[in-house]
This record gives C-alpha cells, structure tokens and sequence, in this order.
C-alpha cells in the first residue's frame, strides 16, 4: 500500500545513466516502506514511459516499424503517456527524451495533465565513463554520443524494442531542453549530492513534488536503496534493464571516475563541449583543471 | 484487376498489393474491393479522432502523416489516397497490414490475434506477443525446419458450428529485418524492403499453408524474458489467459469502439475453453534463439502427444 502520494503526475527525466533507476528505487522504497529493499525487477512497473510502443500502435492503430523517425514526430503529440496497469506508483514516469517541439510547435515528451519534472544530471565526463560501460562501446564513441546534437535513442531493430525511436541531443541539447522548456516547474538533482548528501536531496526532491515523509522514512528509503543493496540484487538475480553482455548495470554508483578513465584528452573533448551547461550545474572549469578556461558558447 | 485471397476473405484492388500472391477468384464475388479514390482528410461528425485515425459508424479512417489516407469501410471495401508527392508503392504497406487488420475487426465474428502461426501436424500453433518480442522471428525459425507459414504478425480466428476455433492462414509473407535473415539463413528468400528506408523485408516462407481453415492447436503468449527466471514455458490460468487474449487483440481499442465487447468476450472464452494458452518467456539474446525454438518443439512434442 503506498504511505503517501505525490500532488501530480511528474516527469523524472535524465540523460542516460545519470541516476533515473535510483530514483526509482528511491522512491519505491519510499513508498513501499517495509523493512526488505524492493525488488529492482519488480518495481519495474514503478513507472510509465512516453515513448511506450504498444500505446503509440494502440492510438495510432499503425505499426510504428513501418514509420520513419519523422512520420513518428508528427503523431507524437497525440500520443497520451503509457502508464502499465498495476503499477506500484501511477505518478511517476522515467523518460530519457530530449524535450523538443514537433513540427506544429507542440511539446514532446510533453506537458499534458503533468504538474512538474525531476530532472537528474550527473557530470557529463562520468556519464562518458557509464555510457561506454553500459552500451559496450568505446569511450570514444560514448563521447562522439555526448557530443553530437545528432544523438538518437533507436529501437532495437528486429528484436524486443522497447520503445519508439527518440532523439537524445548532446549533453547540453538534453539539459539545455529540459531546464529551459517553460510549460512545467523543474526540480533538478545532481547526482553527485545524491551521493554526497542522499537523503537531504531525495527529501528535497520529494518536497517539490508533494511527498513531506518523516525523516525517518526517508533515511530507510535511502538505505534500502544503497548501492551496494542494488548491485546485489543484480547480481543474485539478474536485472532486466541490463543491456551490456560484460558489465553490470549498477556498476560503481561513485562520482568522479572520469579522473582514472578519461584521458585528459577526452575530458578536454568533453568540457569544451558543454563548458557553459557544465558550469552553470557546477561542473566547474576549476574541477576540471584545464590550462585554458574556455568561452561559454 | 489483380485478385487475391487474405486471412479467407476474396479481395479484388485496383492496385497490386505487396506481400500476397495472386489468386484466381474463380466464380467467387469478392468480399473486399479496394479502389483508389477521394479521401477525405476528416470524417466530418467522428464519433472518435485520434492522432491516425478517424471513426464515424463504422467507417474508418486511417492516416499515415504525409504518405496515404485509407477510408476502410463496413469491412468491405477500402479506398486510397496517396498524398501528393508520395509514393503510392510505400503506402501500400500500410493497406495489407494495418489496414486489413481493422478491416477483419469491422467484419466481427473474427478474432483477430496480433499473432504469427505455423502447422504442425495440420493444425495451427501461434504465438502472439507485442511487438518486436519475436513472433515473426519464432515463425520463421520453425519455417526453416520444415513447417509451413499460416500467418505472419496477424491471426484471424473464426469458430465453426460448433463453437471450436480455426485459424485462417493470411496468404501473405514473412517480414523479417535483417538481422533476423542472416541469423536464420534465409537470404535466399528475401524480397524487397517493405518500404525503402527499412532494413526490414518480404520473406517468402519456404512452405506456406493452403488457405484452408486450420484447428487451432494451442496459443503460445510470448514475452520478453529478460533474465533467466523469466524464461521459459508454463500453462496460463484462466484469468491470466483472458488477459492475453485481450492484450493481444490485434489493436484492441477498437473492441471498445466498433462495440464488439460482448462479442469478443463470447470468442475469447468459447476459445479458451477448447485451446490451451501458455505464457512464453523468450530469451532476448541473439545466441539463444535456436535455444527458444528447442524449448518450444520439445513442449508441443510433450503436450501434443499428451493431448492425442
């Protein structure tokens, strides 16, 4: 039974690998209560998704394999947000998205009936390190992904996709979309003071939209939800998000390992990227220390 | 004007559709024309618009965003409009899919199971399952090893007298994306793309049903198994198969607004009480796919000799 209820339905929106499934273990945990962490698998059902493929054909009536990435753009806006039946929290819906507007000027993922979004942002140089572990590429092609405005999230072609096709943006694009659209309120979480100060920023995030638990709960939410809790249940059980045949998905959970696995090169290549977005978040030039300060674009 | 047959049903179009063979109709009228013709780009006093589609009565309109318009109609006849500067060929797609599967909704009487099938033993298994989860891929794999093609992503059901179910074999093709054609070797069947930017193509099944009716033998509810627990074969219940056979209702909004709720619900139980339903969980993994159609040979094996 679910202890308390958020005042709406809020978007948690993120780049990829910057902290979507711990929030939602976060906030399962949450609401949950009990003294046994939730079951990452199971509470998958958490959350709807956006770019849901069996809703899209259910209101579109077509086979969104048929369709090119445009053809899809324009049916966009119609589409309502894909909320599984049975769902632990029918308030919440994890989207990776790049916000952005279809042809006639209308919001996609959208604003519809949502009352907000948390939105979660994590140092673009570690999302570099993550993304190349998660999707078995390079740290080159992570960064490539990171840094081109051309970025897309595809369907898995041929076999269980999952979702519609959607663009992603570079790092900046994602952030840049999400922070500055004007349709919903913004809460944004850093994933560094997650790690940092966890249950001060969950109780923050969870004030914006409504949820004034007591401390106590909020403190064995975060403990429930610790790392360490995660990555064995993945490793006893499997997880079901996982796409890299080589390395887990909840792998480290720590900030700052760019510093060993990046070259200075390629955090170069990144910073110089996203220096203004970087800075603004906090992700400063004085933590990155470059010789060169660079111009915000 | 070409001829053919699809899902049982005589069809006579003015345009050459893709994905099925001619057939000579012989003496028999056709049960569906399609015709080019105005399309209107609203059906003025819908009953319901959503973002592709119209309906009014039971008139159905179905758009596909600067490509066709297809006006369906009382599941007789449908009619085309090509978008102007578009290629009629890319929107033909749509018609042989889509499109005839709200047509075979608009008949009634059939259930239309978002489903591929193959024949063993001069019955008909099928497997349905959302899309991308492997349907076509499992039809095409059982294919390969020697069983006949009854319907490929869509699977009309009828009952006979008697209340038992047949399942009618569509006549079209295969579609396949790449990957899946060279995992499965069927290179050599492989046809054109369905429309030119995908990777995904007409496969002409090395053995296809007759269009005869087939009994339905058992229905395979497949699901993505993404870890190991999640694998493998089991009976579903009654209950949980009532919710497969719903969920799997090919575009099962449209139960609701064509106002086939009773019926639907009749079709489903007089199914479930003569066909056994098992819930699938299949392996994602690429490397296991001969693994999913072992573990599938070995139940039917089981169970229908079992059920003899």
């Amino acid at each position: 039974m679910n202890r308390w209820m958020p005042r709406g339905r809020f978007w948690i929106a993120a780049y990829p690998k910057s902290g979507s499934n711990w929030m939602r273990m976060l906030i399962t945990n949450l609401m949950q209560g009990g003294e046994a962490p939730a079951d990452i698998n199971a509470s998958q059902s958490f959350a709807g998704d956006a770019a849901n493929l069996s809703m899209f054909e259910q209101c579109t009536l077509l086979d969104p394999s048929l369709l090119t990435p445009s053809e899809i753009e324009v049916l966009r806006p119609g589409i309502p947000v894909f909320q599984p039946e049975g769902t632990l929290l029918s308030c919440f819906f994890i989207t990776y998205e790049a916000w952005r507007l279809s042809q006639s000027g209308e919001p996609i993922p959208g604003a519809g009936d949502m009352a907000g979004v948390i939105y979660l942002v994590r140092d673009p140089r570690d999302v570099a390190v993550s993304v190349a572990h998660h999707f078995d590429v390079s740290v080159e092609d992570a960064i490539a992904g990171i840094n081109s405005a051309r970025t897309r999230i595809e369907a898995q072609r041929g076999f269980a996709p999952r979702h519609l096709p959607f663009p992603l943006l570079d790092w900046s694009g994602h952030v840049r979309g999400w922070l500055e659209q004007t349709y919903l309120p913004v809460h944004v979480v850093r994933y560094e003071d997650m790690l940092t100060a966890p249950v001060d920023t969950f109780t923050a995030a969870m004030a914006f939209v409504g949820i004034t638990a007591s401390a106590q709960a909020f403190e064995e939410a975060v403990r429930r939800s610790d790392f360490s809790e995660l990555r064995r249940q993945e490793q006893t059980c499997g997880f079901t998000l996982r796409t890299s045949r080589n390395n887990a998905f909840f792998r480290q959970g720590t900030a700052g390992e760019w510093r060993s696995a990046l070259t200075p090169e390629q955090s170069v290549q990144i910073v110089s990227h996203h220096a203004s977005v970087m800075s603004a978040l906090g992700y400063g030039e004085g933590r990155v220390g470059l010789a060169c300060p660079h111009q915000p674009r | 004007m070409p001829t053919y047959v699809i899902s049982g049903l005589a069809v006579k179009s003015e345009v050459a559709l893709p994905s099925v063979g001619e057939t000579d109709l012989d003496a028999r009228s056709p049960d569906v024309v399609i015709r080019r013709g105005a399309v209107p780009n609203h059906l003025m006093g819908a009953d319901h618009v959503q973002p592709a589609w119209q309906l009014k009565g039971k008139d159905i309109l179905l758009l596909v965003p600067n490509l066709i318009r297809i006006l369906i109609r009382d599941g007789r006849e449908m009619v085309i409009a090509t978008e102007c500067g578009s290629d009629e060929a890319e929107g033909l797609v749509f018609v042989v899919s889509n499109a005839f599967g709200i047509l075979l909704q608009q008949r009634g009487g059939i259930m239309v199971l978002h489903a591929s099938a193959v024949v063993v033993n001069g019955q008909a298994l099928a497997f349905c399952g959302p899309s991308g989860v492997g349907k076509s891929t499992l039809a095409a794999a059982l294919c390969h090893l020697g069983h006949a093609l009854a319907s490929d992503d869509m699977c009309a059901v009828v009952l006979d007298a008697y209340g038992r179910p047949f399942l009618q074999p569509d006549g079209r093709s295969l579609e396949l994306w790449e990957n899946s054609l060279q995992r499965l070797a069927l290179q050599n069947h492989q046809g054109r793309p369905l429309r030119r930017h995908l990777t995904k193509y007409y496969v002409t099944p090395p053995a296809r049903a007759a269009s005869e009716l087939l009994p339905l033998a058992a229905l395979y509810v497949l699901r993505a198994a993404k870890i190991s627990s999640q694998e493998g074969i089991r009976p579903l219940g009654l209950i949980e198969a009532m919710q497969a056979i719903r969920a799997n209702t090919y575009r099962s909004l449209l139960i609701k607004h064509l106002g086939q709720e009773s019926a639907h619900f009749s079709c489903a139980t007089q199914i479930l009480s003569t066909t056994p339903v098992f819930g699938f969980g299949v392996s994602q993994d690429w490397g296991r796919l001969q693994q999913n159609v072992e573990l599938l040979c070995d139940h039917w094996r089981v169970f229908g000799e079992a059920s003899r």
